[in-house]
């Protein structure tokens, strides 16, 4: 063999296992592509005061914005599994910095308190997380007691004239906790607004909340003592935190329907709690304070000032007294409105131990203060979300009363605590650094919205 | 590198069997051994010259530049959604390396006398892999259809810099005629660790923030294997 042509043939060997070789050169370049394109998710956590599953509870949404949210796997099909309710955006038509998404979800199940909670979806909420708890009527939670009474009635109306003592208890003595007066000859409206007709009985189940127990106040309607719209007594909507002293929900059913109201007022009384703080006053509620009363219709989703009232004696107990055509959730109290729409608080969250695109769940808290702004009291506005290193955590609606804002991780530990005496004003204190019990560090850096700069 | 090596040791019986035939009219092989050469190579490192000299017949020094462009296409598969990947690399370098032939003199076997243990340091002015990974289909989700041209891209750049250290083993003096030979190497840099920049936009914006997790997992891909055949000119 020439030497000439073992060289040639060493040449074109080399270079056609080299071409070959290199079909694959870049086999072992890793790369990282993160297919899932649905930047907002909202979930909600639905559980319920006795523990029973809430999977086969109905969900509707409403409101303008619905027509862009999807389940996770991008159907209008919205169900509760395991608990949890997912809802993602529309990638094509995600919020805007001018137009967050609003809409409305409506969870109901027989024999629960239906819940109506208002979702609002802004430009920076990628992971928003919402919790729900349902009363059940057979088993409430602590610092809730519910009862039901039966009426009998006279071809659908009241026969004589009526009261009804709420609580404690079977108790229907002068010191119930609510009382629900019933003109003779009042009727009961159903949801179309028809009257009943020739019921004989009518179902009236109540619900009477312990005002000053937190763990009560966490199935406040609407999911927060501080909510984004309420309608005042000018008829327009606000934003601003409500402060019960009192709180019941009336709900009745007749002949298996459920009844919105009566075709004349109806006198409601609520016993108050006797260590409320009238901010009208700045001291503990008396005979004579002037307090609001509020009203909740789940339909709607939002409160409305219904009228003011004055605090008497009823048996020994501080009470207030109202009329009413309808029925819902009546609180009686005050309400303090929010800071102006543009101040919102964001708390940018820099967890340094977080490696790049990885998460954690945050719950921010803002609690109202006593002893002289010292200590927390009353849980007055909540948000979730999931965040990576970075990224802000806002609370959309600023409460305009003094409050101690804490951060919470996933297993409840506290992350982050600051007072702020002034929420409406100025920036806030850059916080100090929260060293947890796993000596890593997670520290808020409080800021003004964005209208400061 | 399992191919490499059997490449390696193919191209080493192969020259081996050359060299063994060589006719004995030339000159004694000492006196091809010193002097200068100028010289093309080709191979992992793409095309490329180099120029050595030298001064024994045990060593030589040699300046060599290199510029190797790649390119490739694939499909690899994000999320259960195929991607398109178009991948290039390009790398271009300038090395000055110390060779030693230790077997010159003593060994018997031609082959052994050829084989040089090559060694320096090489700069390179480009090293880098871009990679654009971009959706094959439109997305379905339920009832959502994302049209791909919606969806963006993802770019992935890698980038090596700098001095980097070569080790290698060549075969020298397979002599084609009087004064050209033939040279193969087999060797490796040792390059600095990758810097990764990623860019993404439209609805795959986010995967931006992934660029530090790609670099950490390439922080070990710094081993870049050199096999080149050349063709040198004595002079």
């Amino acid at each position: 063999m020439q030497r000439g042509s073992i060289i040639m043939a060493i040449i074109w060997l080399t270079f056609a296992l080299l071409m070959t070789g290199c079909t694959d050169a870049f086999k072992d370049v890793q790369l990282i592509v993160n297919a899932d394109i649905f930047k907002y998710t909202t979930s909600i956590h639905v559980s319920s005061s006795s523990g029973t599953s809430m999977d086969d509870a109905s969900v509707t949404l409403q409101g303008q914005g619905i027509d862009r949210i999807y389940n996770s796997k991008g159907f209008r099909d919205f169900k509760i599994s395991d608990g949890l309710l997912t809802l993602t955006v529309d990638p094509q038509h995600p919020p805007l910095e001018n137009d967050p998404i609003a809409f409305n979800v409506l969870i109901q199940k027989a024999g629960f308190s239906t819940v109506n909670r208002h979702v609002v979806i802004h430009q920076q909420d990628s992971s928003a997380l919402h919790y729900v708890s349902m009363i059940d009527y057979a088993f409430p939670p602590e610092g809730i007691e519910s009862t039901t009474h039966h009426l009998t009635l006279g071809k659908g109306k009241v026969v004589n004239d009526t009261t009804i003592y709420v609580g404690p208890g079977t108790c229907t003595c002068t010191t119930a906790r609510a009382t629900i007066g019933l003109k003779a000859g009042t009727r009961f409206e159903n949801v179309g607004g028809h009257a009943t007709g020739e019921a004989t009985t009518i179902q009236i189940q109540t619900l009477t909340v312990d005002a000053a127990n937190p763990v009560a106040l966490k199935y406040f309607p609407g999911g927060s003592l501080t909510q984004n719209r309420m309608e005042m007594v000018d008829g327009g909507f606000s934003a601003g935190t409500l402060l019960p002293a009192g709180l019941i929900e009336l709900s009745m059913t007749a002949d298996e329907q459920e009844m919105k109201g009566f075709t004349a007022p109806v006198q409601v009384s609520i016993q108050l709690n006797p260590d409320f703080v009238n901010p009208g006053t700045g001291q503990q509620v008396q005979i004579g304070d002037q307090l609001s009363v509020f009203s909740y219709q789940t339909d709607k989703g939002y409160f409305q000032y219904q009228s003011t009232g004055t605090v008497f004696n009823q048996g020994g107990h501080l009470a207030l007294s109202f009329s009413t055509t309808h029925l819902g959730w009546m609180m009686v109290g005050d309400f303090v409105a929010a800071c102006n729409a543009a101040t919102n608080r964001g708390f940018s969250v820099k967890v340094d131990w977080l490696k790049s695109g990885i998460t954690v769940p945050v719950t921010l808290k803002a609690y109202a203060t006593n002893n002289q702004g010292t200590a927390t009291d009353l849980v007055i506005a909540t948000t979730s979300s999931i965040v990576r290193n970075g990224d802000r955590l806002t609370l959309w609606i600023t409460p305009g009363m003094p409050m101690i804002i804490k951060a919470f991780d996933a297993n409840g530990h506290e992350m982050y605590k600051a007072k702020i005496s002034d929420p409406c004003k100025g920036l806030v204190d850059h916080s100090s650094m929260a060293q947890t019990k796993r000596t890593r560090k997670f520290y808020a850096k409080g800021v003004h919205n964005r209208s400061f700069g | 590198m399992s191919k490499l090596l059997l490449l390696f040791m193919l191209i080493i019986a192969c020259a081996d069997l050359a060299t063994a035939q060589r006719s004995n009219s030339f000159k004694n092989i000492e006196d091809f051994h010193v002097g200068y050469s100028l010289g093309v190579q080709v191979g992992s490192q793409g095309f490329g010259l180099n120029a050595a000299y030298a001064p024994t017949e045990v060593l030589a020094f040699r300046m060599a530049f290199s510029f190797a462009p790649v390119g490739l296409n694939s499909t690899r598969n994000f999320g259960d959604h195929d991607y398109d990947v178009d991948m290039k690399a390009q790398f271009c370098n300038a090395a000055a390396l110390v060779e030693v032939n230790p077997f010159r003199r003593s060994s018997n076997r031609s082959f052994m006398k050829q084989l040089a243990i090559v060694s320096g340091l090489g700069y390179f002015f480009d090293a880098e892999a871009k990679a654009i990974a971009a959706p094959q289909n439109d997305y379905h989700y339920g009832e959502i259809l994302i049209p791909k041209e919606d969806l963006g891209s993802v770019s992935t750049r890698v980038k090596w810099k700098g001095f980097a250290p070569y080790l290698g083993a060549g075969i020298r003096n397979i002599f084609l005629n009087g004064f050209l030979e033939l040279n193969v190497d087999l060797g490796t840099y040792y390059l600095s660790a990758p810097g990764v920049s990623m860019t993404a936009d439209k609805m795959l914006s986010e995967n931006a923030v992934y660029a530090p997790r790609v670099q950490e997992n390439m922080k070990g891909y710094r081993w870049l294997p050199v096999i080149q055949v050349g063709i040198s000119h004595r002079f």
